[in-house]
C-alpha cells in the first residue's frame, strides 16, 4: 500500500457551538502552543464558519486553518470556491477547505433538497466545481448544480492552489475522494482500523484515476482525552463514544476491531434509554478501539497507532482532556513530542 | 395603507440627520477594504455596504474583517439574497457577525439579479416569494426562535440559540409588491438605481407604510449615484449597464434602449464584463438615475435632495477604493450638509 506522502502533524477541531471570542482564544492558544492547525466545523446550526474563520485569521499568523466540513446544498459550489479564496486571502495562504455532503445533518434538519438524492454525483461535482475555480482551470457543466465550466472567480487568486478535502465517510466517497479531491477528512470517532480502511479506499480511487496515492493528504478528528490521571481521562470521553457509537455509520464500527455485541449493546442503550445508560455501557475495549484517552504515555501510543495506519493530520477532538488548558499543555509538550516530532 | 396611496409631504416629527456611508464592492482584499474602512470611519463615515454579487469576493469574510477593524461605524450585507446560501446559513453568518461587532451588523438581503445569478447560473422561479420567505426566517432565527418552514427553501426545528438577538433587516427591492414588502417589514430598506425624482415620493410612501404596518417608519439608505469625476460617471455608466439588463422593458424603452440595444448590452455585459458595456448606456439614463456633473452642481443637488428626501442615511459608491476619495467623499458630504458620525449630530 502506497503511503501518504503529506506531513505528519498534530491538529485542534474545534466547535461551532461555542462563542466566537473563545474559538478565537483556543485557535491562539493552539498556536502559541505550537499545534499545526485548527479545523473549524460548520455542524447543525452553529456559527458560521466562514465568519468565524476570518475571525481565527487575523488573530493568529502561522497556525493553519482548515474548514471542516461545509456542504455544497447550503451553499452554491462557486460561492464555496468564492469564500475560501478569500479567506485565504484574508490568512495569507494557510487554508485547507473541507467540503461534504454533511447529509445526516440536513436530512435531520430538513434542509435536503433534491440535489441530494444524489450525494456522489453532488459532491464530485462539487469537488469538481470548487477544485477548478480554485485552480484556475476549467470545471465542469453542472448537472446537479446550476453551474458553467467557465466559472472563474472575479478575483486573483492568492496561491495557484488551495488544497480540498472531502470529508467522506464510505467506501464510494472515498474513493471519488481519492479521484478528484487533495485528501481526505475523516469524521467522528475514527479508529485505526477505520483510518486504514479508508485509506485504502482512498489510494483505490486515486489508482483508478490515474493518480499517485502518496500525493494525497489523509487527516481525521481524533476523540483525544489526556490527563495525568489516566481513569480521569478515559471517563471523560464515555458520554461522548456513547452518543457517537449510536449515530456513526456502521462502516466506521465494524473495521474499528471492537467487539460487535459490545457496540450493539450501546447502541441499543442509547437509543432505548438514553445516552447516560448507553455511557454506562462503554468499556475499555470500546476506548481504546475509538479513542486516544488516558494520560500522556497511553495517548502518545495510542496516536502512534493511528499514525501506523495512515493517518497524517491527527485532529484532537471533543474533549481533549478533562481539564482543557492542561490537556492542551499536554498534548503540545509531552505527546508531540513522542509522536510528531 | 398602500404604496399607491399619497401620504401628505411634511411629516410632523422633526427629521433624523443624514449621515453618510460608503457602498463596497469586495474589489480588494479584506485587509485593504478594511483600510478603507477605518479610514472613513475617522473621516466621519456612519457605515459601509458590502456588495454581494457575481464571484467577488465573499461577503462574509470580508465583513468580519471588517467588524474586528472597526470600531462605531454600522456594516450592512448590501445585500445577500436567499439563493446562493440556505437562508439559514446566511442567518448564522449575520449572526456571527453580530457577536464579533454587536449593534453593528445590519443583515441587508434583496430578490438578487442578473449580476448575481448569472455567474452563479442561478434562475429563482419566485425571487420575490423567496425573498420574503428569507427575510421572515432570518428575522426569526437571529432572535432566537425555533423555525419550521417549508416553502421556496425548507428547514424543520432549525434554531441560532447563541444568536446574540435580533437583528436590523435591510431590503433592497424593486416593484410595487417588493415596495410594499420592504415598507412593512425592513428596518433600513436600500434606495439605489432609482430615478432621482422619484425618490422623495417614493420615500414618504415607504415611511408611511412603514408606520401603518408597524408603529415605526423604516429608515433609509439612499444611493444617490452621485459622481462628480471623469472617472466616477465612467463607473457609473458600467454600474447602469448591469442595472438596465435588469429593468423593465418599457423602462429602458423610454430611456432610449431599444431591444437590439439591449440585447447587444446583454451580451457584451454577460461577455466582457460592464466596463465594456458602459458606452451602450445612454445619457438619459444618467441624467434620470444618477446626480452627476461637476463638484459644484454635485453638492448643491445632493443638498437639496437630502433636504426632500431626508435619507437617514447618504450612501457613495466607492470610486478608485482610495483614502483620496474618502476624503473628497466626506467633503461633498459636509458641504451638502450631511453630518459627519461623532461630530454630535
Amino acid at each position: 500500500m502506497i503511503a501518504s506522502a503529506a506531513p505528519r502533524r498534530l491538529g485542534l477541531a474545534l466547535s461551532n457551538e461555542t462563542p466566537l471570542s473563545e474559538t478565537v482564544a483556543l485557535a491562539r492558544q493552539a498556536e502559541h502552543f505550537g499545534f499545526d492547525e485548527v479545523w473549524l466545523p460548520e455542524s447543525g446550526h452553529g456559527r458560521g464558519v466562514f465568519t468565524v474563520a476570518a475571525s481565527v485569521a487575523a488573530a493568529t499568523s502561522q497556525i493553519k486553518i482548515g474548514i471542516g466540513i461545509v456542504n455544497p446544498f447550503w451553499r452554491h459550489p462557486a460561492v464555496i470556491a468564492m469564500e475560501a479564496a478569500t479567506l485565504d486571502e484574508a490568512c495569507h495562504g494557510r487554508l485547507m477547505l473541507g467540503v461534504g455532503a454533511a447529509l445526516w445533518t440536513l436530512r435531520a434538519l430538513g434542509e435536503a433538497d433534491r440535489r441530494a438524492e444524489r450525494p456522489l454525483t453532488a459532491m464530485v461535482e462539487c469537488i469538481r466545481v470548487v477544485r477548478g475555480m480554485l485552480r484556475g482551470e476549467h470545471g465542469v457543466d453542472g448537472q446537479v448544480f446550476a453551474v458553467r465550466a467557465e466559472a472563474r472567480l472575479d478575483f486573483p487568486r492568492f496561491r495557484a492552489a488551495i488544497p480540498v478535502y472531502v470529508g467522506a465517510v464510505n467506501g464510494r466517497m472515498l474513493r471519488a475522494s481519492g479521484a478528484w479531491a487533495d485528501g481526505v477528512q475523516l469524521g467522528a470517532i475514527v479508529s485505526p482500523g477505520y483510518v486504514r480502511w479508508a485509506w485504502a479506499q482512498i489510494a483505490s480511487g486515486a489508482r483508478s484515476a490515474g493518480r499517485d496515492p502518496s500525493t494525497l493528504d489523509l487527516a481525521s478528528n481524533v476523540l483525544v482525552s489526556v490527563d495525568p490521571n489516566p481513569r480521569l481521562a478515559r471517563d471523560a470521553v464515555r458520554e461522548v463514544l456513547a452518543y457517537y457509537i449510536h449515530r456513526v455509520e456502521p462502516i466506521v464500527l465494524s473495521t474499528a476491531g471492537a467487539d460487535p455485541e459490545e457496540i450493539e449493546r450501546v447502541r441499543r442503550a442509547v437509543l432505548e434509554e438514553g445516552l447516560a445508560a448507553g455511557a454506562g455501557l462503554i468499556t475499555d475495549g470500546l476506548i481504546d478501539a475509538f479513542a486516544a484517552a488516558g494520560d500522556p504515555d497511553d495517548v502518545a501510543a495510542r496516536l502512534q497507532a493511528y499514525a501506523r495506519a495512515g493517518l497524517r493530520g491527527v485532529l484532537a477532538w471533543h474533549v481533549i482532556g478533562p481539564d482543557r488548558a492542561r490537556a492542551l499543555g499536554l498534548l503540545a509538550g509531552e505527546v508531540r513530542a513522542r509522536v510528531f516530532v | 395603507m398602500s404604496l399607491s396611496e399619497a401620504p401628505p409631504e411634511t411629516s410632523p416629527a422633526a427629521p433624523a440627520p443624514t449621515h453618510w456611508g460608503v457602498w463596497l464592492h469586495a474589489v480588494l482584499p479584506a485587509a485593504e477594504l478594511a483600510d478603507l474602512a477605518v479610514a472613513a470611519e475617522s473621516l466621519g463615515a456612519a457605515a459601509i455596504l458590502v456588495a454581494d454579487e457575481g464571484t467577488d469576493r465573499d461577503l462574509f469574510v470580508t465583513l468580519a474583517v471588517l467588524a474586528q477593524r472597526t470600531r462605531r461605524m454600522l456594516l450592512f450585507g448590501a445585500v445577500t439574497n436567499p439563493h446562493s446560501r440556505h437562508p439559514v446559513a446566511s442567518a448564522a453568518a449575520f449572526a456571527s457577525l453580530a457577536e464579533l461587532a454587536p449593534g453593528r451588523i445590519v443583515a441587508g438581503f434583496g430578490a438578487g439579479g442578473s449580476r448575481i445569478f448569472g455567474p452563479l447560473g442561478l434562475a429563482p422561479r419566485r425571487p420575490l416569494s423567496a425573498l420574503v420567505e428569507c427575510v421572515d426566517v432570518v428575522d426569526k432565527l437571529v432572535r432566537g426562535q425555533v423555525v419550521d418552514h417549508a416553502g421556496e427553501f425548507s428547514t424543520r426545528g432549525a434554531a441560532l440559540p447563541w444568536s446574540p438577538g435580533a437583528l436590523p433587516i435591510a431590503i433592497a427591492s424593486r416593484g410595487p409588491r417588493g415596495e410594499t414588502f420592504a415598507a412593512e417589514r425592513a428596518d433600513w430598506i436600500l434606495l439605489a438605481g432609482r430615478a432621482i425624482e422619484t425618490v422623495a415620493g417614493l420615500v414618504r410612501r415607504v415611511r408611511a407604510a412603514g408606520g401603518a404596518a408597524r408603529g415605526r417608519a423604516p429608515a433609509i439608505a439612499w444611493n444617490a449615484n452621485a459622481a462628480w469625476t471623469p472617472s466616477m460617471v465612467a463607473e457609473l455608466r458600467a454600474h447602469f449597464a448591469y442595472m438596465a439588463v435588469d429593468m423593465p422593458a418599457a423602462e429602458r424603452a423610454a430611456l432610449g434602449l431599444d431591444a437590439d440595444r439591449t440585447a447587444r448590452l446583454r451580451q457584451l455585459v454577460h461577455a466582457h464584463g460592464p466596463a465594456a458595456a458602459g458606452a451602450l448606456i445612454p445619457d438619459a439614463l444618467l441624467d434620470r438615475y444618477a446626480v452627476s456633473g461637476d463638484r459644484h452642481h454635485v453638492v448643491a443637488r445632493l443638498a437639496a435632495l437630502r433636504q426632500q428626501v431626508q435619507p437617514e442615511l447618504l450612501v457613495f459608491d466607492a470610486d478608485d477604493y482610495s483614502i483620496a476619495f474618502l476624503e473628497r467623499a466626506a467633503g461633498v458630504a459636509a458641504d451638502a450638509g450631511v453630518v459627519a458620525l461623532g461630530s454630535g449630530g
